[in-house]
């Protein structure tokens, strides 16, 4: 990591952004204020932050949220621990990797959201069908990163190991899951980005309950203000998780770390 | 000890390691590609041989199949005295050091012992003990990416040293190291196998480093190699070609250059 010394937030690269924000914001509401822009279809931040309060004071956003955040949860596992365990052993035995490529090569390419309507032939049109699909799509990015962990392991490791007399388990402890493990951390990083992406699509098309049918019906109802706002709480929880997943790459690779120089 | 030169089998300690007529061949679409064709050798307790050749002619094959991760296409490779327990009979230091990015200084050293079963404080105070005998104390809770190259070949030897095998094999261990740390590090390796007595076969292609360091020299040729000649060093140590014994010493690397340049000639295609 890069040394910041105590006046480091005073450059421009920190500041410039902050200012222009801020400028952005000042001027849309001035611009919608006067009517130059049609306060209906921009409301004034202003106006968005009130409704953003009243929505999250009388309890609806929250109603939105939750199932939105345990849809992506459930589908994450539910998709992402097979997807480790079968990405592992993938990795380790080429003719696991020799049965299971065609498969993978024929679903993945697929884009998720279009298997919905067969999946809710088979689940039936209540939650299950919306985490299947979600964990259908983060099974992919999962699966192939591990996979691509394991074998990027350098052979000089194993033979390391070896020498030194490690059992198969101590060989699976000690190379191979830390080896692999930064490739498995940008997997759940691209797992859950996936999972997000979907779970809003399918709540955009197939539900009465989250960020995505909040999405919907604000614009169908034409209360623009509550479209912002959930647009607004979508794109935060995005950056929320993008966050925590960084702290915790940090604290669980830390080998990782940008040289210290 | 009957195929050995009589200087050596009057030599005071027993054999600790025999090689004997051991040849490998590799696979190739082109048929197969003989690499080692009949090398035979003893090593003897306590004692630093140096193993010299132009590259690519199978050295670190052969340190390989000494350590195990390789078998010979013919020939024997024999340990004496009983196995010891659970340590490994050779242990190898690698080329490019072979540290695990994702361990600490201190669990790198201490990896052969984990992998022998001793228990946590054990072998954390044993490894403390040679990481602090060469020097890097400092750097115990440092990852290897931290480290400088030098610094990363030294918890390399470290770790070869602390699991207890009686044979360390070293491959080309400061090949990438520059010229004034391997200077050091050299010494460092000699104190420690002095302290320690243990045998070594220690690969090289530099020839001054073979003069300065072993008690023997294993001259081998190109592919298919084989054992060229073996040179006795009994100069005392500390060895400075440039200092003290210049003259011998100056003439065996001659002599051993002699004997390489043809072999080097061959490999590169350079005539004469």
């Amino acid at each position: 990591m890069k040394k910041v010394s105590g006046l480091a937030f005073l450059t421009m690269e920190k500041w410039l952004p902050a200012i222009l924000s801020v400028a952005a914001l000042l001027s849309w509401e001035i611009q919608s204020r006067a009517g130059w822009v049609s306060p209906l279809f921009f409301p004034a931040p202003s106006t968005i932050a009130l409704a953003f309060l009243q929505l999250l004071y009388n309890g609806k956003l929250l109603s939105h949220v939750w199932p939105t955040l345990s849809r992506i949860f459930l589908g994450l596992a539910i998709g992402g621990v097979p997807a480790l365990l079968l990405g592992l052993s993938m990795g380790w035995s080429q003719r696991v990797r020799g049965i299971v490529d065609p498969f993978v090569a024929a679903i993945h390419p697929m884009p998720k959201i279009s298997l919905l309507p067969l999946i809710m032939i088979f689940f039936g049109i209540g939650e299950a069908s919306k985490v299947v699909v979600v964990a259908l799509a983060a099974f992919f990015p999962m699966l192939i990163n591990t996979m691509a962990g394991v074998r990027q392991i350098s052979p000089i490791y194993y033979e390391v190991a070896e020498n030194y007399g490690a059992s198969l388990l101590h060989l699976f402890t000690r190379v191979v899951l830390p080896g692999s493990l930064p490739m498995m951390m940008s997997g759940i990083r691209l797992a859950l980005n996936m999972a997000f992406v979907i779970t809003i699509a399918t709540e955009l098309v197939a539900a009465k309950e989250g960020l995505g049918a909040m999405v919907w019906f604000a614009w169908q109802t034409l209360r623009i203000e509550e479209l912002y706002v959930s647009l607004g709480v979508t794109a935060l929880l995005g950056i929320g998780f993008n966050s925590v997943l960084q702290w915790l790459g940090k604290r669980l690779i830390p080998w990782q770390m940008e040289r210290v120089l | 000890m009957n195929s050995g030169p009589e200087d050596l089998a009057a030599s005071p300690h027993r054999a600790m390691f025999k090689c004997h007529r051991v040849c490998k061949s590799y696979p190739t679409r082109n048929g197969t590609l003989p690499v080692l064709e009949n090398v035979t050798f003893h090593v003897y307790e306590q004692e630093f041989v140096c193993v010299v050749g132009p590259s690519g002619c199978g050295k670190t094959t052969l340190l390989k199949m000494i350590a195990g991760l390789l078998k010979p296409t013919s020939g024997t490779l024999e340990f004496s005295g009983p196995l010891p327990d659970g340590r490994p009979r050779a242990a190898l230091v690698f080329q490019d050091h072979g540290l695990f990015p994702w361990m600490t200084v201190i669990e790198n050293v201490a990896f052969g012992l984990e992998m022998q079963g001793v228990e946590k404080p054990e072998r954390l105070d044993r490894s403390r003990a040679f990481v602090d005998k060469v020097g890097l104390t400092p750097f115990a809770g440092s990852y290897p990416h931290e480290l400088s190259v030098g610094m990363r070949q030294r918890v390399g030897i470290a770790r070869s040293f602390v699991t207890g095998s009686p044979v360390l094999l070293m491959d080309e261990p400061l090949s990438s190291v520059d010229a004034q740390t391997r200077r050091l590090v050299q010494g460092e390796i000699l104190r420690l196998w002095r302290d320690h007595r243990k045998s070594v076969i220690y690969v090289t292609h530099d020839i001054e480093e073979a003069v300065v360091l072993g008690d023997r020299l294993l001259v081998m040729s190109g592919r298919p190699s084989r054992i060229r000649e073996e040179i006795p060093i009994r100069f005392g140590r500390p060895r400075d070609p440039s200092v003290n014994g210049g003259k011998e010493m100056g003439a065996i690397i001659r002599h051993v250059w002699e004997i390489l340049e043809d072999e080097v000639r061959k490999t590169l295609w350079i005539p004469k």
